[in-house]
């Protein structure tokens, strides 16, 4: 049977051809490397948001954009920290636009604030606590927070936090210092 | 070491991330029941605050998310829409077009009078006289005056634009000319010149040179042929 082949107007089967083999291996690629950097999206946006469903989304939209540009990557290597920065700053952007409609709709309802059902007096504390730090690393620098998080992944050692942000261990040594002595002056 | 020197130690070396304390430090500590306590205040509150990070970034992954992400891959690969190819293409179009714009507004601003000098014939007669545009009135009219004010070109007005180039054939000397071509492009650079010569200065009497009254040899003069009647 003969094989037909639509080509558009002003290019060659070849062409497209070559381009198709190149997106497909593109794919294959990407699809490889998709089960070990899914999860790290998930996580870095988890730590942003701390919401286990908008976490999923920024994630899949992090990993979607990365799939649309993958082809153009110069340096594959570098892929895990192109998608940690594209994930962290698609999960910032999520966290403040979710503040802002927030407040709009804070402003235009004014409801009264619940507080948390009362439970164990050990984990009233402990869900106090954990609010204060959310809001302490929120409060934080991109570049600490970004490092303070990454830090804080299992299995990622400074060395590793070094190389997936392209930057020297001394520095991200030092931003993790500064980075954990802000959060215990705000949490004093 | 005083004690205000060692919490500070103690918050640095707890957020270095060692939780064990040296040298000078730990005598100290070991020593002072007020270090001590905020020593270990400190170490707990390190502790809290390494536990609640771990607990923020270490949520096990959705089992929903890598087949979600495959789907919409799958998706993106089969629905590629054709205007998606055109996008860059348009996207640079608008903005030449957005660049452009304020550019041709401009060069239409700045669209004058367009003065072409047709050098007079000398006295011999030699050069041969170029039919005039305008007709007989353009000789009237100064040469400066004509390549300033638009209003007295050689066209009619209904045929002209004001935002156009406006072609003016003025006769001069050939003297003249090539000043006269040099003041007509000098002149679109500084409007003020332009307006200074269309508006004339009133000079002081004592500024003003005294002109010799006209001497016309063998002038006779008659009556009129009516009035003689």
């Amino acid at each position: 049977m003969q094989e037909l082949v639509l080509v558009q107007p002003g290019q060659s089967i070849e062409g497209t051809r070559a381009r198709e083999l190149e997106r497909s291996g593109a794919h294959a690629e990407f699809e490889a490397r998709l089960a070990e950097c899914g999860p790290l999206a998930f996580r870095i946006a988890q730590g942003v948001l701390r919401n286990a469903a908008d976490a999923e989304d920024v994630a899949q939209e992090a990993l979607l954009k990365a799939f649309r540009s993958f082809h153009r990557l110069r340096d594959p290597r570098r892929f895990r920290a192109w998608l940690v920065r594209i994930t962290f700053r698609m999960a910032l952007d999520r966290s403040r636009s979710a503040k802002r409609r927030e407040q709009r709709e804070t402003e235009w309802s004014m409801p009264q604030r619940r507080p948390l059902p009362p439970t164990a007096e050990d984990l009233a504390a402990s869900s106090e606590f954990q609010a204060r730090l959310e809001r302490a690393v929120e409060e934080l620098p991109e570049k600490l927070r970004l490092v303070l998080l990454l830090s804080a992944l299992q299995g990622y050692a400074l060395e590793e936090v070094s190389a997936l942000l392209g930057i020297p261990t001394g520095t991200v040594k030092s931003r993790l210092f500064f980075a954990r002595k802000q959060l215990a002056e705000k949490l004093r | 070491m005083n004690c205000h020197c060692t919490r500070e130690q103690i918050t640095d070396t707890l957020a270095t991330g060692h939780a064990e304390l040296t040298g000078e430090l730990t005598g100290h500590v070991q020593s002072c029941a007020e270090c001590r306590a905020l020593y270990a205040q400190q170490a707990e509150l390190f502790h809290a605050m390494d536990s609640g990070l771990s607990a923020m970034v270490n949520e096990p992954t959705p089992a929903s998310l890598l087949p979600r992400v495959r789907g919409r891959m799958e998706e993106t690969r089969t629905s590629n829409p054709w205007f998606y190819r055109f996008l860059p293409a348009a996207a640079v179009l608008v903005i030449a077009c957005v660049i452009a714009l304020p550019l041709v507004r401009r060069s239409l601003r700045s669209g004058g009078v367009q003065v072409t000098v047709i050098p007079k014939p000398s006295e011999n007669g030699a050069e041969p006289r170029p039919p005039l545009a305008g007709g007989p009135e353009e000789s009237m009219v100064s040469p400066a005056t004509r390549a300033l004010s638009p209003h007295l070109s050689a066209r009619p007005p209904a045929a002209r634009r004001p935002e156009q180039t406006i072609e003016v054939a003025v006769l001069v000397s050939s003297e003249e000319s090539q000043g006269l071509l040099q003041l007509a492009a000098a002149v679109p650079r500084s409007p003020q010149w332009a307006q200074a010569m269309l508006h004339p200065v009133e000079l002081p009497p004592s500024q003003m040179e005294p002109m010799k009254p006209i001497e016309i040899a063998n002038l006779e003069v008659q009556p009129l042929s009516e009035e003689k009647q």
